[in-house]
């Protein structure tokens, strides 16, 4: 069940990744000030996808609070590929502080959705739901039970989601352009 | 509910749009917003792309200056990532209502119509967005969208179609235009006690200036029509205007309609090559400078600011400024928000800031900042961009205006702050209604020219 979620997971990431590509591209949306250099774009980039550049500026609690998350499912990622994929004997403190992470970065987040009237006049409820995925996805492994079904759910998803923000934020061409 | 000044069925007629809606206008929507997604990748991504994180809500100059949550930059795009939702996504067709996706209907038209026209392009949320989802594209889509199936802003139409037809914006003819130098020239011969000349439709002379029309009657605009002309004189540079092409403004960008933009940025190219002229210099206007630099090099112009001139000028020892000339003048500078986040000057991504700063430092006794966060790249709106500046959207203007004045209050209570300065022509026109008693807004080219010294 995982594996076919998986399959999902990689043909709909593609198919969505390509359907953005094949589009024309005519517009000049580059965000100035912005890099001359194509690294210097690519500095840019990276500091969005590692550091949250723009988040951390915007909403400092929202911003500590999607590290959390993030930097927890980075664990997570690392330890299951290395677990599945090499064979590889890594510390379960790893996998567990990325769950221990996940939770409360996903708790926290669902927290902020509710308590300010604004997050809640523009949530709706797949943003709560995707929360609770994450949530019991963490608590389930954690607790040491069987977790493969939210984890298929949540790779069968993901191509159709929210989630896409993710590959996206590598392409948006306000960040992802050098200046004029 | 605020809303513009519909066009008229002849206005949007002669733009080539519908004269109004048809009886199956949501189907005819939906179809324009497909075609619009799939012919601009960067919709379909930011349509995509937003997790209602809601960093982007408290940037908005007009959600601060109204407090109305469908001002914060989500909530604007939402109004068409519900529909979007709806009909091109699985979720969308198969559990709308988990995901907040709806079916277009008159209620939700009409607030397309009223929300995305509180927005004035300025791209400030874009700065901020994990994501980088400028919600200017998605305001642009949706006029052209709007205007593509019948329903149009008449500010917006009338000045497009005035450009078509007589080369500006506010629908000058040649003999208007040509009178309306001939008494500029004279008050400057006035002020100054020198023949400078505003010169019209020069065969073979080197530069064309082209500006926004309201900086050929607008009070200030004028005074930097003048400073632009002073300083081509003092330089010695052969310069000329162009009466078919004599409007830098171009709205086409703010209903994002491709087409529209094309037509009226090609005029200018026209009337290059028709002058035989060797250089295109824009004026002071935000908008038509993002266009210039987005657009003509690929129609065969590389466009240079006036900007970048005077500082080459001044860089080479040919014009002499004596600050002492705006004695008593304590200026602070307002980043446009086309050119701070839409533009670059210089060789240097920075020289949007320090290029105007550096002219006027020179042209002034005390240049004074606005507090970090209020200017740069995260300047604020003057609250009268992307169309928005027509007197039935007074209201909105003022709202939006809020974050920048209170951001001047701060600069005012250590400095005893005299001018506002801008290098927009819509800026200008925007400070003139809501600036507070004791500051006046002000042209850099103005400032300079009254410093410049023949």
């Amino acid at each position: 069940m995982v594996a076919a979620a998986l399959l999902i997971l990689a043909a709909g990431l593609v198919w969505r990744v390509f359907r953005w590509l094949r589009r024309p591209d005519p517009s000049r949306i580059v965000l100035t000030p912005a890099p001359a250099t194509r690294f210097g774009v690519a500095l840019r980039v990276a500091a969005e996808i590692l550091v949250f550049r723009s988040l951390y500026r915007a909403d400092r609690p929202c911003w500590g609070l999607s590290m959390l998350l993030h930097g927890g499912l980075g664990l997570i990622l690392i330890w299951h590929l290395g677990h599945f994929l090499f064979q590889a004997i890594l510390p379960l403190a790893l996998v567990q502080t990325g769950g221990a992470a996940v939770l409360a970065g996903a708790l926290g987040l669902g927290l902020r959705r509710v308590a300010a009237a604004r997050m809640r006049a523009v949530s709706v409820p797949s943003d709560y739901l995707h929360l609770l995925l994450l949530a019991a996805l963490a608590g389930a492994g954690l607790g040491g039970l069987g977790h493969g079904g939210l984890a298929a759910l949540l790779f069968a998803l993901f191509p159709f989601s929210k989630l896409l923000h993710g590959p996206a934020a590598f392409m948006a061409g306000t960040r992802g352009r050098r200046g004029p | 509910m605020t809303r513009p000044v519909q066009a008229s069925p002849e206005q949007l007629e002669t733009l080539g749009y519908p004269s109004g809606l048809a009886p199956d206008w949501k189907s005819r929507l939906v179809q324009e917003l497909d075609k619009a997604v799939r012919g601009n990748r960067a919709l379909g991504l930011f349509l995509d792309a937003c997790t209602h994180c809601g960093a982007c809500a408290d940037k908005c100059p007009f959600f601060l200056g109204t407090g109305d949550f469908g001002n914060m930059p989500v909530a604007r795009q939402d109004l068409m990532r519900r529909i979007y939702r709806r009909h091109f996504t699985l979720a969308g067709q198969l559990a709308p209502k988990l995901v907040g996706a709806a079916d277009m209907d008159e209620g939700l038209l009409d607030q397309w119509f009223s929300y995305f026209h509180q927005c004035s392009q300025c791209r400030r949320c874009a700065v901020f967005c994990p994501q980088g989802i400028d919600t200017a594209e998605v305001t642009m889509a949706a006029r052209a969208i709007m205007a593509r199936i019948g329903l149009g802003q008449a500010y917006t139409a009338q000045v497009l179609s005035n450009v078509h037809r007589t080369g500006n914006g506010l629908g000058m003819g040649r003999a208007a235009l040509i009178d309306t130098l001939a008494c500029l020239e004279e008050d400057m011969a006035e002020q100054w006690g020198a023949p400078i000349r505003l010169p019209v439709d020069q065969m073979g002379a080197e530069v064309l200036l082209v500006t926004s029309s309201a900086d050929l009657y607008g009070e200030p605009h004028v005074a930097s029509l003048m400073g632009y002309a002073k300083v081509f004189h003092a330089a010695g540079i052969s310069w000329t205007l162009s009466s078919a092409g004599s409007e830098a403004g171009n709205f086409g960008l703010f209903l994002g309609d491709d087409g529209h933009m094309r037509t009226l940025a090609g005029r200018i190219v026209q009337a290059a090559r028709d002058l035989g002229v060797k250089q295109v210099v824009f004026g002071e206007c935000g908008h038509a400078w993002r266009v210039a630099q987005s657009l003509l090099p690929e129609l065969g112009i590389r466009p240079r600011h006036m900007l970048e001139l005077t500082l080459e000028v001044l860089e080479r020892g040919a014009l002499r400024l004596d600050p002492d000339a705006n004695a008593g003048v304590t200026a602070t500078f307002h980043d446009s928000c086309n050119m701070a986040r839409g533009g670059s000057l210089g060789n240097t991504p920075d020289g949007v800031f320090a290029i105007p700063r550096r002219l006027l430092a020179a042209s002034v006794p005390k240049l004074v900042e606005m507090p970090a966060g209020a200017t740069r790249g995260q300047t604020f709106c003057c609250g009268g961009g992307g169309g928005l500046l027509t007197d039935e959207l007074m209201d909105i203007r003022k709202a939006g205006a809020r974050p920048r004045l209170e951001a001047l209050a701060q600069a005012t209570q250590e400095h005893a702050i005299t001018h506002m300065v801008a290098i927009c022509a819509i800026c200008k026109s925007q400070f003139g209604s809501v600036l507070p008693k004791g500051v006046v807004v002000a042209g850099v080219h103005e400032l300079l020219g009254n410093a410049l010294v023949l």
